[in-house]
């Protein structure tokens, strides 16, 4: 009898934490762990902007040409690095002319490294080289490819709530992308549709009166209207940058 | 207290046998728990209130009476690809794939709001499964940039921005291994490299 009571009192006591253990191990099974606060809705729908309002451009000043680099790393927060003169300026100007928006909010911190002509593209946030951008002969393309690379920081430096994300994919999904190159990506440089469909909204929102289109593999010359025929593009674009 | 003196052994071999007892008992505690554990790696653990199955346990029928479908795929060898309305992401939708009947994989959207109950960072996971198994870099719908974290023995990938941490998707698989994962799920992994735009003929 002794011994049977012994026995149960050290059961009592080795047993019952062993049974909470696997409750509370079922308990975690069971819930999500995840626990956040707030609830906003994810339908939500997009900020639809109406407005025809154009934002008011500024033009660059006119300043030395040994003052460039560090002018634009101290107004616009860019580094450019291995730029000649003559793309110092075109990128000074372009930053100028977009410095209304709220362009410098998303890409500030970035640096851009001059490669060899026609070699552009995406390759970090804001450490070490943010994107490659070729030092092309023609001002207006210089200034589109830059601000396309530039758009790619946007895309993957910034908050998804920040650049509306799922809005834009929303406007991807209903238009299609706004260039050849936003459709065929894959064909034109192996890269995917979503991705340089957003910097071509980016770069085509702010150069809306360039006539060049990513036409190396394009079989037409036409550059997208967002305004007109990319209505939901545009609205994303508006919301993230603000009026052009 | 002298009701309990009969706690105090007297009697050595008894009080042996007693702990020998015990800790047989113990052993067999600790069998049952460590057996248990087998059978829930079937299954990757829950992790998003957005999860809409429970892998290997659901079957088709719940799927077409519970699920919004926007899109029914026959893959052949027994499977069926399910698109769900989605409106998180229309370009590449929320999906249940099954197999002879009870599903084999599932892909969740995560809501990009930061203050949504099922947002979520790449933190979270590390914390939680501890360091990942994988990491395939480039993906096929987001970029060049963008990775996919595996963690195989758990039956949990991410697509995930290393850069800004957010999760963009949580996919659910039976726990196996990163290769048979990709082989079987990964189609969206993309390692060729950074893209270089030769954007336009001058």
């Amino acid at each position: 009898m002794k011994i049977l009571t012994y026995i149960l009192i050290l059961l009592s006591f080795l047993v019952s934490p062993t049974i909470s253990l696997v409750f509370a191990q079922e308990s975690v099974k069971s819930n999500p762990v995840i626990t956040r606060v707030g609830d906003a809705p994810l339908d939500q729908k997009p900020q639809v902007s109406n407005s025809l309002q154009l934002g008011v451009r500024a033009t660059a000043p006119d300043i030395p040409d040994a003052a460039l680099e560090g002018a634009i790393k101290e107004k616009f927060g860019i580094t450019m690095r291995n730029y000649g003169t003559r793309h110092l300026r075109w990128a000074w100007e372009k930053f100028w002319d977009v410095s209304h928006t709220k362009f410098f909010d998303y890409v500030r911190g970035s640096t851009i490294f001059a490669s060899v002509p026609r070699d552009s593209s995406q390759v970090g946030c804001f450490k070490g080289v943010s994107v490659y951008v070729g030092t092309y002969q023609d001002e207006t393309l210089f200034k589109l490819i830059l601000i396309h690379e530039l758009g790619h920081v946007i895309a993957n430096c910034n908050n998804r709530e920040q650049i509306r994300w799922s809005d834009y994919l929303r406007a991807h999904a209903v238009e299609k992308g706004v260039t050849w190159y936003g459709n065929h990506a894959y064909e034109c440089t192996k890269s995917n549709n979503i991705s340089e469909d957003f910097a071509e909204t980016i770069a085509y929102y702010l150069n809306p009166e360039t006539k060049l289109q990513t036409v190396l593999c394009s079989p037409d010359y036409h550059p997208p209207n967002l305004r007109e025929d990319f209505p939901l593009h545009y609205n994303v674009a508006n919301y993230i940058l603000g009026n052009y | 207290m002298d009701k309990f003196y009969f706690l105090i052994p007297k009697n050595k071999p008894v009080f042996i046998l007693i702990l020998v007892l015990l800790l047989i008992l113990i052993l067999i505690l600790l069998l049952i728990i460590f057996l248990k554990k087998p059978q829930e790696s079937l299954t990757p653990p829950k992790i998003s209130d957005l999860q809409k199955t429970i892998i290997g346990k659901t079957n088709s029928q719940e799927i077409e009476k519970n699920l919004i479908i926007k899109e029914k795929k026959e893959l052949g060898e027994g499977k069926v690809e399910y698109n769900l309305e989605t409106y998180i992401n229309p370009v590449r939708p929320d999906q249940v794939i099954v197999k002879d009947g009870q599903v084999i994989f599932e892909r969740i959207n995560i809501p990009e709001q930061t203050n949504h109950p099922s947002y979520v960072k790449l933190s979270y996971f590390k914390e939680r499964f501890g360091e990942v198994e994988s990491i395939k870099k480039g993906s096929k719908t987001y970029g060049p940039l963008i990775e996919t974290h595996i963690y195989s023995s758990k039956g949990v990938a991410l697509i995930a921005n290393p850069f800004t941490e957010e999760v963009y998707e949580i996919q659910l698989f039976k726990p196996s291994t990163a290769e048979k994962y990709i082989r079987e799920f990964g189609e969206d992994i993309n390692e060729s490299g950074p893209i270089k735009e030769d954007l336009i003929r001058e």
